[in-house]
C-alpha cells in the first residue's frame, strides 16, 4: 500500500477530503506518521489484502468501503482503527486481551494536537490552541 | 452533505463513546478571521508559490537594501521555498548590520557599526508612568548611576526585564551564564515604523492602550508600495573575557546596568565592557506574511548541536568536561553581580537545516570575499519560521514547527528523553505559537505578536 493509497482509503473513513489529511505543503506530516504506525502494527499480508481490497473497488465511497472493508472479519478492524487514529491520534490495541499497558497510545504530540476530532466539534486539545487570546469573547463560527 | 457534516457524524460516533468530557472549549473566530470553510479552502491556496521553476539558486549578493516583503521562487515547501525565506532573513541580517555611516560593503573594515543600533530601544518607548517617549533618533537613556553618557545600554539580565522573578515567566526562562562565569545580556529594538504605530496610538501607556481599545495591527512591508513594515529585533551580547577572540564577534564597548532589585535582593550596578554578539532574532512584518517572518541567528561557536555534541571546539556555552546538565537554568539566587558562577551547559537540540546551512557557507564565503577578517563571516542562520498559510487566521500554519536560538530560548529548545530530542506544541519553542498569545497589558487585547505592549505602565 503505498502512501497515497492509505490516505484514499481514509479519506472515505473519515469523511474528511484528501487535501485535509495530507495539504499540497504538509507541514505536519499526519499522514506519513499514521501509515509509519500502520505498517509498524499491522502484518505485511493484512496490508496487502486491505490494499488490495480497496484498489480493486471501482469509484470508491462511504458505502462499498462499509460493504468490503469495514464489514470484512478481518480488515474492519484495521479500518476502525485508522479511522479512529485519524480523528484521536491514538492507535488501539488490536488484541483485546492484551495487557500491555503501551499497546494503545497516542501517536505523537504534533498528530495529537491535529487529531481530526478537535475542529469536528469546533474544539481544541487541552492547553493548545491557535486562536487569540480572548477569542471565546464571540461565539464560533459553524457555518 | 459536505465532508464537514459527513465528519461530524463519524466524529460524533466515535469520540462519543471514547470522551467522557464535553466542556471543552467551543472553538470561535476571533474577529479577524475568516469563516473555517474559507480558511480550508485558503489553506489549499499556493499563496505563497510561483510560477517559477525549483533548483534555480541565485547566487548570493550583499547589499544594503533592506527587503521589504520575500520574494518566492520555488514550490517546495521543504528546500525551496525555505531557502527563499532563508535569503530573506540573510538579505535582512547583512542590510541591518551594514554600516549607516558607509557606503563600503558590510565588514571592509573587520567590524563596524550597524543600522539596528541606531533603532529605538524598547526601554526608551515603555517609561514609567506611562510617559510620551521622546523622538525617533534622541538617543537612548543612560541610568541616573551610570555615569558614562554616551555608550549601550544593556539593562536586561534575562530574556524578560523581571528575570529573576521565574514564578511570573511564562516559561522555564532564567539568566543565560557564559564560559567566563559572565550573565548574558539582551536588548530589543524597534524600527521606526513600529515605534511610530505605537507612538501615533498611544500603545506606549496603560492608558493610551485603553483609549485604543482594539488589536494591533503593526504596518506590513510591502515590495509593491516600497514600504517597510514593523521590524523588531532581539539581541543577546556576551561580555568578552580573556578566553574570547574578539576578531570572531561583532563588539561594542557597553554599559551593562542591572538594576536594582528587593526579592531576591540585588544591588543596581553598572559598569562598561567590550560585548560580543552572540544571538541576533528579526522579526518582520510584511503583506506576504501579517504573522511575522522570524529569523534567528547566532555566533557560530555558541554551543555544539546534540547530534554532533562531540565537536571539536571551544564554544561560549559548552565545556566538554562540564557534569553540568544541559540547558538547565543555573541555580539560584540569580544575580549578575555574583562573581565565578557556574556557566550554563548548553546544547543545541535542533540542528540547523542542510539547506539553511548550505545557504550559510555562500553568504559566509561572500562575506570573506569582502574581507578575510570580516567578524560577519561568524554568524550563521539557525532558521527562518514562516506562515505557510497566512491567510488562515490568526496563526497561518507556522513552519518549521519549533524553532530556537540557543541563546535567547535556551532552555524551551525541547527535552532529551531516551537519547531522543523530544519536541512539544506550546512547550518547546516556536516563534509564532508563543507570540500568536501576546496580548497588551491594559485590555487583553491581541497585540499583534509582540510581548512588548505588555511593558507599557
Amino acid at each position: 500500500m503505498t502512501l497515497d493509497t492509505f490516505v484514499q482509503l481514509s479519506a472515505i473513513l473519515t469523511g474528511y477530503p484528501e487535501k485535509k489529511l495530507k495539504p499540497k505543503n504538509d507541514t505536519q506530516k499526519v499522514s506519513e506518521a499514521y501509515f509509519a504506525v500502520l505498517n509498524k502494527e499491522v502484518d505485511a499480508q493484512t496490508i496487502a489484502q486491505l490494499n488490495s481490497t480497496f484498489t480493486s473497488i471501482q469509484n470508491p465511497d462511504e458505502a462499498s468501503v462499509k460493504t468490503q472493508i469495514v464489514d470484512d472479519p478481518t480488515l474492519g478492524p484495521i479500518a476502525k482503527n485508522i479511522t479512529k487514529m485519524w480523528y484521536l491520534a491514538i492507535w488501539y490495541s488490536l488484541d483485546p486481551t492484551s495487557t500491555d499497558p503501551n499497546a494503545t497510545y497516542v501517536v505523537s504530540s504534533i498528530t495529537y494536537k491535529n487529531g481530526l476530532a478537535w475542529s469536528t466539534m469546533y474544539a481544541h486539545p487541552m492547553g493548545y490552541s491557535e486562536e487569540n487570546f480572548g477569542y471565546w469573547e464571540t461565539p464560533p463560527n459553524t457555518k | 452533505m459536505n465532508y464537514r457534516a459527513t465528519a461530524y457524524l463519524v466524529g460524533l460516533f466515535l469520540v462519543g463513546g471514547i470522551i467522557t468530557t464535553n466542556c471543552k472549549p467551543q472553538k470561535t473566530q476571533s474577529e479577524e478571521s475568516p469563516p473555517p470553510e474559507a480558511s480550508e479552502t485558503d489553506a489549499e491556496a499556493p499563496v505563497l508559490l510561483t510560477e517559477n521553476t525549483d533548483g534555480a539558486k541565485p547566487s548570493v549578493t550583499l547589499s544594503s537594501d533592506l527587503p521589504f516583503d520575500v520574494t518566492i521562487t520555488g514550490t517546495k515547501l521543504e528546500t525551496s521555498i525555505r531557502r527563499d525565506f532563508d535569503r530573506f532573513s540573510w538579505e535582512s541580517f547583512v542590510a541591518l548590520n551594514w554600516d549607516p555611516n558607509s557606503a563600503d560593503p558590510i565588514g571592509t573594515n573587520g567590524d563596524n557599526a550597524t543600522v539596528w543600533e541606531t533603532w529605538k530601544n524598547a526601554m526608551d518607548v515603555f517609561l514609567p508612568d506611562g510617559k510620551k517617549p521622546s523622538p525617533w533618533g534622541t538617543p537612548g537613556m543612560i541610568p541616573k548611576s551610570c555615569k558614562t553618557t554616551d555608550k549601550k545600554v544593556l539593562a536586561q539580565v534575562g530574556k524578560t526585564p523581571d528575570l529573576l522573578n521565574e514564578m511570573e515567566q511564562p516559561f522555564k526562562t532564567g539568566p543565560l551564564i557564559d564560559q567566563n562565569g559572565e550573565y548574558t545580556r539582551f536588548e530589543i529594538l524597534m524600527n521606526q515604523e513600529m515605534f511610530d504605530y505605537i507612538d501615533k496610538n498611544g500603545l506606549y501607556s496603560f492608558e493610551g492602550q485603553q483609549k485604543f481599545n482594539a488589536p494591533a495591527v503593526f504596518p506590513e512591508g510591502s515590495d509593491s508600495a516600497k514600504e517597510w513594515g514593523a521590524i523588531m529585533v532581539k539581541a543577546s551580547w556576551k561580555i568578552l573575557g580573556d578566553n574570547d577572540d574578539p576578531s570572531r564577534f561583532h563588539t561594542v564597548e557597553a554599559i551593562v546596568y542591572t538594576p536594582a532589585q528587593d526579592d531576591p535582593k540585588i544591588a543596581e550596578s553598572c559598569f562598561t565592557a567590550k560585548v560580543g554578539l552572540v544571538g541576533l532574532h528579526i522579526g518582520t512584518k510584511t503583506k506576504i506574511c501579517p504573522q511575522w517572518i522570524w529569523s534567528t541567528f547566532e555566533q557560530v561557536d555558541n554551543a555544539p548541536s546534540f547530534d554532533n555534541i562531540h565537536r571539536e571546539g571551544t564554544f561560549n556555552y559548552y565545556n566538554a568536561s562540564s557534569k553540568y546538565p544541559w540547558n538547565e537554568a543555573p541555580a539560584r539566587p540569580w544575580d549578575p553581580n555574583i562573581e565565578n558562577q557556574t556557566p550554563t551547559q548548553v546544547v543545541r537540540l535542533t540542528s540547523i537545516f542542510d539547506g539553511t546551512e548550505a545557504l550559510n557557507k555562500e553568504y559566509q564565503a561572500k562575506l570573506r570575499e569582502v574581507n578575510p577578517n570580516s567578524v560577519w563571516q561568524y554568524y550563521e542562520l539557525v532558521g527562518t519560521q514562516w506562515p505557510v498559510n497566512p491567510r488562515q487566521l490568526p496563526l497561518g500554519n507556522p513552519f518549521p514547527e519549533f524553532l530556537a536560538n540557543s541563546t535567547l530560548e535556551t532552555y524551551v529548545q525541547g527535552i532529551v528523553k531516551d537519547d531522543k530530542v523530544e519536541l512539544v506544541p506550546n512547550v518547546s519553542s516556536s516563534c509564532m505559537h508563543c507570540h500568536n498569545g501576546a496580548t497588551m497589558i491594559s485590555n487583553g487585547r491581541a497585540s499583534d505578536f509582540t510581548f512588548l505592549l505588555e511593558r507599557a505602565q
